[in-house]
């Protein structure tokens, strides 16, 4: 149990680059945080730096309002689950477990008492005398999740732990997790660039872009509010679409149509103008104000839904590709295009220069 | 017939086959006469106790040598292995040994260490140990077990580094974070994690001290002083080439085989199963 400060927390290493930059966030006792971004935006960094793996180049790293920065992974009292796992090959898994209690000095019953509960906890009683390698992945997952519980650390550390299972696994592992995290009540800081994995696991997530912190704030706040392009794209799935347009007070020009906002906004200029893939609908005639033509190139059906890939036309006339998830089956086979209706109220603005969300008045 | 199998007849079941053949004979110094004389040759050397006194130099010298030549080549490894900026430096200069020829390997040593006029040997005498490995028989097998040690040293450290770094890194990570100061992770994760490399080097050196160190204690002390550095093999080649006793020879070397044989057997038989994860 333990709260987690980042202050300012920036990682250039010595070819200059710079993994991270002036990174701040207040973690509180028991929280699930994601950090979310595509590969090699230094999320890993950051999670390395948390375990002591890294050296924090500048900023404060805080657990329990106790300075840690220049301590040794071993005196943080953390736990990180890596993502090839990491258990010890030549260790059964019960001495994978009691590796950790050893070296810090646990009696023999104590150790013993502590990775039956755990081994209990994560069904892994018929396993403990097994070596790794006689383990299936779903397995080895949850002894390396085992390794991490049984010494009821301070804070967990995840380091993409579902990237190498399938994707049936992934999901009941996901589940698994948040409701072990949910229970022991562990702080816990958890990496991944799956967007699935972040929106449903995380109380808050980190959203990071070239070492930078985009946007902090918990899911639904950042897929209904995302405050630049890069995070409305990154999350949702699939990802929003972009439109070039221009706002003029509340008249927003896309293309070749004029639309009137329902809200109003401080801002006048280049706009792009963020939909979302599932907040288009097939145009209904009362209550449309705005309706997009969409040349439909491929349907992919998922069952309950069907995505539409297609292009609609832009501004100067060039085409704009676009994405539309439309409620059941798509048996449209004429060649005309697809009307598409939409709620204005879903509309995301960004400053076409600036790149950030504008704002309501 | 397929082309390796003929390879392996004519340069290794032939030889052997003479060496077998040959064991059971006993020819005149001059060569002129040759007699059959069944097991006569091998009764010979199992009751000479000149014979079990070299078996018992070459264990001592095999163990040396092996114990040496890991023990320094891990050690070197491990401290490699940690090497960020110039690392192919030191691994090229590490590998050098392994060009230098078995005999000018000895040479070099014997240069070092001769009491005369050996800079190693002068160093020792200003720190009031006196050495002289024409004289003293301990003295003169230590220096041919750190010759042949430092000769094998190049290709042990190249196994070693190699098994070092196909250590996941995240494994020293995660026995960090579990609590393991750098002592403790060597001795529990990576040594354990070396155990395959390790063996099979063993087997190796094992291998190399009993049969490949010829050159190297022919060039240093011819087995001397006394029968101080006599090994096995050593004590093939003076029975055979200078004693002209060809067919007690034979009958060492076919021991000699028989007796690798032997011990490779039980190496992997009851070794190598433990090192395995």
């Amino acid at each position: 149990m333990a709260t987690l400060t980042l202050d300012a927390i920036s990682k250039k290493y010595p070819n200059g680059h710079e993994a991270i930059k002036h990174l701040s966030i207040d973690i509180a006792d028991g929280e699930f945080i994601v950090i979310v971004g595509p590969s090699g935006c230094g999320k890993s960094s950051l999670l390395r730096m948390l375990a002591g793996l890294e050296t924090v180049s500048s900023g404060e790293l805080l657990i329990d309002g106790n300075r840690v920065n220049e301590k040794e992974p071993a005196q943080r009292d953390i736990a990180m689950v890596f993502q090839n796992y990491a258990l010890y090959p030549h260790m059964t898994v019960y001495d994978n477990m009691a590796y950790g209690l050893k070296n810090r000095g646990f009696g023999k019953q104590e150790i013993a008492q502590r990775v039956e509960r755990t081994a209990s906890v994560l069904q892994l009683d018929h396993l403990l005398t097994r070596k790794p390698r006689q383990l299936s992945g779903g397995q080895r997952q949850r002894v390396a999740m085992g390794r991490a519980i049984v010494r009821d650390p301070k804070v967990f550390l995840f380091d993409e732990p579902l990237s190498n299972l399938d994707a049936k696994l992934r999901v009941q592992m996901r589940i698994e997790i948040k409701r072990l995290q949910r229970e022991l009540g562990t702080t816990a800081v958890y990496v991944t660039h799956d967007q699935i994995e972040a929106m449903t696991m995380a109380d808050r997530l980190i959203v990071i872009n070239n070492g930078a912190a985009e946007q902090i704030g918990t899911p639904m706040d950042i897929y209904d509010s995302p405050q630049t392009p890069f995070v409305a794209s990154f999350i949702g799935s699939p990802s929003m679409n972009f439109l070039d347009g221009e706002l003029i007070g509340d008249q927003l020009r896309l293309g070749s149509e004029s639309i009137t906002l329902p809200k109003k906004h401080e801002f006048e200029g280049a706009v792009k103008v963020g939909i979302r893939p599932e907040h288009l609908h097939r145009f209904d005639h009362d209550q449309e104000r705005f309706s997009l033509n969409l040349n439909v190139q491929l349907a992919e059906p998922l069952g309950a839904d069907t995505l539409l890939h297609g292009v609609v036309p832009g501004a100067n006339g060039a085409d704009v590709e676009l994405t539309a998830r439309l409620r059941g089956e798509y048996r449209d086979v004429s060649d005309e295009p697809l009307r598409l209706g939409l709620d204005l109220n879903d509309l995301h603005l960004f400053d076409s220069k600036t790149d950030q969300r504008l704002a309501t008045c | 017939m397929a082309p390796q199998l003929l390879v392996t007849l004519v340069f290794f079941i032939w030889p052997a086959g003479q060496a077998v053949w040959q064991s059971f004979l006993v020819e005149d110094a001059f060569g002129l006469s040759t007699e059959f004389v069944w097991f006569e040759n091998y009764a010979q050397i199992f009751t000479d106790s000149r014979y079990y006194h070299t078996l018992w130099t070459t264990i001592i010298f095999s163990a040396g040598v092996t114990l040496m030549s890991m023990g320094v080549s891990l050690l070197l490894a491990v401290m490699a292995d940690q090497v960020v900026r110039g690392a192919q430096v030191y691994k090229t200069l590490l590998i050098w040994p392994y060009a230098v020829a078995p005999a000018v390997a000895g040479v070099l040593w014997l240069f070092m260490f001769h009491p005369t006029v050996g800079v190693l040997a002068y160093m020792l005498d200003t720190i009031g140990i006196e050495w002289n490995h024409f004289l003293d028989g301990d003295q003169a097998l230590l220096l041919v077990i750190i010759a042949a040690a430092w000769k094998q040293i190049s290709y042990n450290f190249l196994f070693f580094l190699a098994g070092l770094q196909a250590i996941p890194q995240s494994l020293h990570e995660a026995a960090a974070i579990d609590g393991a100061g750098p002592g403790r992770r060597f001795f529990t994760i990576t040594f354990p994690l070396l155990s395959p490399t390790t063996f099979f080097l063993l087997v190796v050196n094992v291998v190399y001290a009993f049969f490949d160190t010829f050159g190297i204690i022919h060039a240093v002390t011819k087995g001397g002083p006394g029968d101080s550095t006599r090994t096995l093999v050593y004590n093939v080649f003076d029975d055979g080439f200078v004693g002209l006793d060809l067919g007690g020879s034979a009958a060492q070397s076919v021991v000699l085989m028989v007796l690798v044989g032997l011990m490779t057997v039980v190496q992997f038989r009851f070794v190598e199963r433990k090192v395995q994860y």
